[in-house]
């Protein structure tokens, strides 16, 4: 959770009010989060056990009057009253736990999951799939005993030491007096102490990492270390780094640790002073026994609580956190639907003027791409051209911020998602399987497919060879994400279901990464299969993927350079013929021995 | 509500998914050795936290005293007497408490630099090979995670733990003092509460920590799929909403913590409510009033019970949250004492140098896990200044045998010789710096873009401008911030990866080390600066070391002086292209596989 409260500024981790939290939740899970309930049930323990403690007077003055039978009918009221208490109390926990465990974290969950599921498929990159997956598995469950801490936290800070303040007001009004004198201050000094300890918490964090990165970075980099003679100095440097953060640490600590010497001295010295005011007045025979022992036992309740606070105060700001980093997703908003999609007429893509960046700078600039039924598309640049932005505008990954895409002549945002999705056949380089059998995964390019229509697909796409040689064959179960299989091997399970999908359009990234020679030979026919009579946009990297394109596109920062057929652009002698000189010259790479020559 | 607080410090962890069995067989007295350098500060710290309860009690037996004379009529001399002990008593414990929170930071702060310390300084004795196979991960946990683990015990011990501990004791040892009668009762009643709960909460926790550590493994790897998979799942056609596996597996989930809330949850709450304050003072009120009625108590003695016994449960609660503090940091040394355990390997007693650079690998046999052969009877010899590729399947050996040279590892029979030297009896640097190691994976230090390629050796400036230009980085160099002095790695300058394999192409160069160790598919990682990754490679391989390539792509090795290949581990086939090619085995299959490909990328393209 560091992490996650390393990019809050100090501002955040201030306290803040218990019902604002409350309404975060209530608003983020768009139904009541029943926190207010809890709110109830806590107020009304609070108010008996009120009761009890006003009752200690007429206990402690037949008590200490020696007369215990005049206590009884008190002390039964204070049976009651304590029994009400602890009811609501009990009560009131468990019904903690449920709304923490169903309302708040798997409430959260199921926002959280739905949201995901709507939001534009761009959304998804390396970067807020990360985010997501900690949401869930973190930021969600701490949510679980968030119902909890807040009572707690409530009853502490708030109700016990209120409830005291009133009993003593009836009991003697001036120790009252002398007990929110103090009482103010220490509330102050604590709430200092919450913040210099939340940002002592998060600066230590950040340090940490810090240090554990450089002691990381020390332990990859051996080698090198090693061969230069570096590692003795190595270790004189990082021994200098960690000597330094001994300093930092220790001068961090001694600084935080001053507000909670304050807030110490202030209880410490008020509960001094309250005694000895009341000393002061007993002595002088202004307030009796009983009285005088009610307040100080009342007195010692406001004392210690406040020592064990510090425990659920992480808690607590951990609980901003999350709702903090569950509001920010929810906020993203998913792309507006239509609610009749248009039909395409054909299968053909225009692109007339499209432009789209992801925030503030374009990626992609006043594009026009005019790409007719069955017909291939290559287009080729630098890395950072935007090539990959382009081609996924044409599945509606994002909407355009100018211009617009379309496919068969209607604009793909009158289209819809789901009616862009069910034209188009991605096949990107990061292949994703679900966690089941090979069959499972080819079989969701068409669930109705019979088996011969899936056994064609994967002879289609070499996927044959792969399911001969496993043991388990079709059956074979692919591990989480797939990961069971080699690169090239998921490669060809992704082609297959395409086939089997059959649908008219392909939009597809060719790999760069070397596979194995069998490998790339067989995930290079496939493809070649795959692309045959449909509308296909890809980006190419090799000089036969290029060769076979009817249209060549060269994109360079957003915009569409050169455009044109092979022949054409390759006569023009520009970008294109530039790179396929360089690529040729990459292709041609030999390593040459000494004794040798090629 | 001191009580319920403990419920809160509880929660967190009874809730943290449970370490694993394997986790459970804490190393014995692994905590105490890695504490030792501090533990005379965590004693001395410990004492002054544990005088500070005494102290504390002191403000509440003035109470219960003033009380008693005020009762018994006593002298006004005698009241300010007690309120005199309660205001030394609460500035003692001030005292006591600050210097004790004081010298408990700094033994925290000296132990996390010691503790880190040691593990630095094993790190650069222990295997080279250790490290890509997990070996960073395991370094990674270590300091980040296990010293963090270590170090809220350490910081906790003296000044939470002792004090918790202390308190119920102290306090209860007074009461006993004033009246052991009512304490014995008092403190019956309490054991009688936590006894009634603690069984059931045991058991809540045997019962369903398994069932919550799997739940939680299932919504991560759902979650995973969730946003992982989401572009297939649209693509394919699924269903609107979030996919039915995470929605279950969020279910199951609930269902789970459910019912180990309702298991251990239901006799933790009964717990703090029978001990919380309202309850405590009818219990206390009720048992003065029949002792009283029997002569067995004074009335003073009442307000004794009310001051001190209302607290005394919450500190025996809060210790529930203090052992799971024990258990983590027992947790976190056992982590790191096996990362202390893994042995470092042995340097030659008296390192000797080779005269010349041939390499020879003598039936070498090697296994990574002890089972698994990966190297099984390797013979061969690097002749000097030949380059030799390496081809093969992946996980037949290529990379294992590079490895060993370096010593990453050290064979498991046979001998790897240089210069007709064991690499086991040269020593680690010159061993090491008598070779350019040019992967894939590119290890930068946190030092300007110079320091980068000289790495600590007396070359001239000029020589590591030289370098840069002749591995084509010069250019990118110098368009960074600062030039050669631009710091990598801290946010000043960021290479791309090609740039870095450049760079590490220069460090080659500049050592012009009669070794070199080359992963081909270094240049293919980034494709925008390919051509100038090769050219480097290229110049570095004419360079005139001994070449030992690791091959992906088999048409870049075709010009080899000698072809190795290698299947489970062997060498199956070895000689020049052509012959290869005419033996018609495995080379020439895998060359025919990937032929296709190449001659149409030839016809292809323009020349």
């Amino acid at each position: 959770m560091s992490g996650a409260a390393g990019s809050n500024t100090a501002d955040d981790t201030a306290p803040r009010s218990t019902f604002a939290l409350i309404r975060d939740a209530d608003r983020l899970l768009d139904a009541p989060s029943g926190m207010p309930g809890q709110i109830v049930g806590f107020a009304i323990a609070a108010l008996f056990e009120g009761v009890c403690f006003a009752l200690l007077l007429p206990v402690l003055r037949a008590l200490l009057d020696d007369d215990p039978g005049g206590a009884v009918p008190w002390i039964l009221g204070m049976f009651v009253a304590a029994a009400a208490s602890g009811s609501a109390l009990w009560i009131t926990e468990n019904r903690a736990y449920r709304v923490g465990v169903e309302t708040m974290a798997g409430g959260m969950m199921h926002r959280v999951g739905n949201h995901a599921a709507r939001l534009p498929l761009g959304w998804f990159t390396k970067e807020n799939v990360g985010h997501l997956i900690q949401l869930v598995t973190e930021s969600t469950v701490v949510l679980m005993t968030t119902p909890g801490l807040i009572v707690n936290r409530l009853v502490t800070l708030v109700v016990t030491p209120l409830s005291v303040v009133v009993v003593v007001m009836f009991v003697d009004w001036r120790m009252a007096m002398a007990m929110v004198a103090f009482a103010v201050p220490g509330f102050f000094a604590y709430r200092a102490v919450r913040r210099v300890a939340g940002r002592e918490y998060e600066s230590r964090a950040t340090n940490e990492s810090e240090l554990a990165g450089r002691i990381v970075e020390f332990a990859q980099a051996q080698p090198v270390l090693r061969a230069a003679g570096l590692t003795d100095e190595g270790w004189v440097g990082l021994d200098a780094a960690l000597t330094e953060d001994y300093r930092a640490v220790v001068h961090q600590l001694d600084v935080t640790s001053r507000p909670m010497r304050r807030y110490m001295v202030i209880v410490e010295l008020g509960f001094v002073a309250v005694l000895t005011f009341g000393v002061l007045l007993a002595a002088g025979g202004r307030i009796g026994v009983a009285e005088l022992m009610v307040v100080l036992v009342l007195a010692v309740r406001f004392v210690e609580p406040l020592s064990t606070l510090a425990g659920y105060g992480e808690g607590v700001a951990l609980a901003e956190v999350a709702l903090r980093r569950i509001a920010g997703f929810l906020d993203v908003a998913p792309l507006p639907e239509p609610l009749d999609p248009a039909e395409p007429g054909h299968t053909g893509i225009e692109l007339t003027d499209v432009t789209f960046g992801y925030s503030g700078e374009p990626v992609v600039r006043g594009v026009d791409l005019t790409i007719p039924t069955g017909s291939t598309t290559a287009i080729v640049g630098p890395s950072g051209a935007g090539k990959t932005t382009l081609i996924r505008l044409m599945a509606r990954a994002w909407d355009v911020d100018g211009g617009d895409a379309r496919i068969g002549g209607r604009d793909v945002r009158d289209i819809g998602t789901e009616g862009v999705l069910s034209r188009v056949t991605t096949v990107f380089q990061h292949v994703y399987l679900f966690s089941g059998t090979i069959r499972d995964n080819v079989r969701l390019g068409r669930p109705d497919a019979t088996k011969t229509e899936i056994e064609a697909a994967a002879t289609a796409s070499r996927l044959d060879e792969v399911i001969a040689r496993l043991p388990d064959g079709w059956d074979t179960d692919v591990g989480e994400g797939g990961t069971m299989l080699s690169g090239g091997e998921r490669q060809r399970v992704s082609i297959a279901r395409a086939l089997l999908k059959d649908a008219p359009i392909l939009l597809l990234d060719e790999m760069t990464a070397a596979l194995d020679y069998e490998n790339e030979a067989a995930v290079t026919r496939a493809i070649a299969e795959l692309c045959e009579h449909r509308t296909v946009v890809l980006i190419a990297h090799r000089l036969s993927t290029i060769a076979g394109a009817n249209q060549i596109v060269y994109l360079d920062a957003g915009r569409i350079i050169e455009s044109g057929s092979r022949e054409d652009l390759a006569a023009a002698g520009g970008h294109y013929a530039q790179l396929m000189r360089r690529r040729a010259d990459v292709e041609g790479w030999r390593i040459v021995g000494r004794r040798r020559s090629p | 509500m001191p009580d319920e607080s403990a419920v809160a410090v509880e929660e967190p962890d009874a809730l943290d998914p449970a370490p694993s069995t394997e986790d459970e067989l804490v190393a014995a007295g692994a905590l105490g050795a890695m504490i030792a350098p501090v533990r005379g500060r965590l004693v001395v710290a410990s004492v002054l936290a544990g005088l500070s309860v005494p102290c504390s009690l002191l403000g509440f037996a003035a109470v219960a005293e003033i009380g008693r004379t005020l009762l018994d009529g006593g002298s006004t001399d005698r009241l300010w007497t007690w309120a005199a002990i309660a205001a030394v008593g609460a500035v003692a414990r001030l005292v006591f408490y600050s210097a004790a929170l004081l010298i408990s930071h700094r033994a925290d702060a000296e132990f996390r630099r010691q503790i880190r310390s040691r593990i630095t300084h094993h790190l650069g004795a222990i295997p080279l090979g250790w490290f890509p196979v997990g070996g960073s991960g395991t370094v990674k946990q270590a300091v980040a995670d296990d010293v963090k683990r270590m170090h809220l015990l350490v910081a906790h011990l003296p000044v939470d733990l002792v004090p918790a501990v202390l308190t119920p004791i102290v306090g209860t040892a007074y009461l006993v003092i004033v009246d052991w009668r009512f304490a014995l009762l008092l403190v019956a009643y309490v054991l009688v509460a936590v006894a009634a709960a603690s069984p059931a909460m045991r058991r809540g926790y045997r019962e369903n920590v398994d069932a919550w550590t799997r739940s939680m493994t299932e919504l991560t790897q759902a979650t995973v799929e969730l946003a992982d998979g989401i572009e297939v799942h649209k693509v394919y056609g699924a269903a609107s909403g979030a996919s039915r596996r995470f929605t279950e597996t969020v279910d199951r989930m609930v269902g789970v913590a459910l019912r180990w809330s309702a298991a251990m949850g239901r006799p933790m709450v009964f717990m703090t409510t029978m001990l919380s304050p309202a309850v405590l003072i009818v219990v206390i009120c009720a048992l003065g009033a029949v002792l009283l009625q029997v002569g067995w108590t004074d009335p003073a003695n009442i307000v004794a019970f009310l001051v001190v016994g209302i607290g005394l449960p919450a500190s025996v609660i809060h210790i529930g949250g203090m052992t799971n503090l024990i258990r983590e940091g027992q947790l976190g040394a056992t982590h790191i004492q096996r990362l202390l355990d893994v042995a470092p390997q042995s340097t030659p007693a008296a390192p000797r140098s080779p005269e010349h650079y041939r390499v020879a690998f003598e039936g070498v046999r090697f296994s990574y896990d002890g089972r698994h052969s990966a190297l099984d009877g390797i013979d061969l010899v690097l002749e000097p200044g030949s380059v030799t590729a390496l081809v093969g399947p992946s996980g037949s050996g290529k990379t294992t045998i590079a490895r060993l040279l370096a010593r990453f590892w050290d064979v498991d029979e046979g001998s790897v010789r240089i210069g007709g030297i064991d690499v086991r009896d040269i020593g680690t640097r010159e061993l090491l710096s008598s070779m350019a190691i040019v992967f894939q994976d590119v290890d930068l230090l946190r030092d300007t873009v110079a320091e980068n390629i000289r790495l600590g050796r007396p070359h001239s400036d000029d020589d590591v401008v030289t370098a840069a230009r002749r591995a084509e980085i010069h250019d990118v160099i110098m368009a960074l911030p600062n030039g050669y002095e631009t710091i990598l790695g801290a946010g000043e300058g960021d290479l791309s990866v090609g740039e870095r394999q450049r760079l590490t192409v220069a460090r080659a160069l500049l050592t012009n080390a009669p070794l070199l160790l080359l992963d081909e598919a270094t240049a293919h990682a980034d494709l925008d600066s390919e051509a100038e990754v090769q050219r480097a490679i290229g110049r570095l391989v004419a360079a005139g070391a001994t070449t030992l390539v690791i091959a992906h792509r088999l048409h870049t090795v075709q010009y080899a002086d000698q072809i190795v290949v290698l299947e489970g581990g062997r060498i199956v086939e070895r000689g020049r292209h052509e012959e290869l090619i005419a033996m018609d085995g495995a080379y020439a299959r895998m060359s025919r596989a990937g032929d296709d490909v190449l001659t149409a990328d030839e016809n292809g393209g323009p020349r």
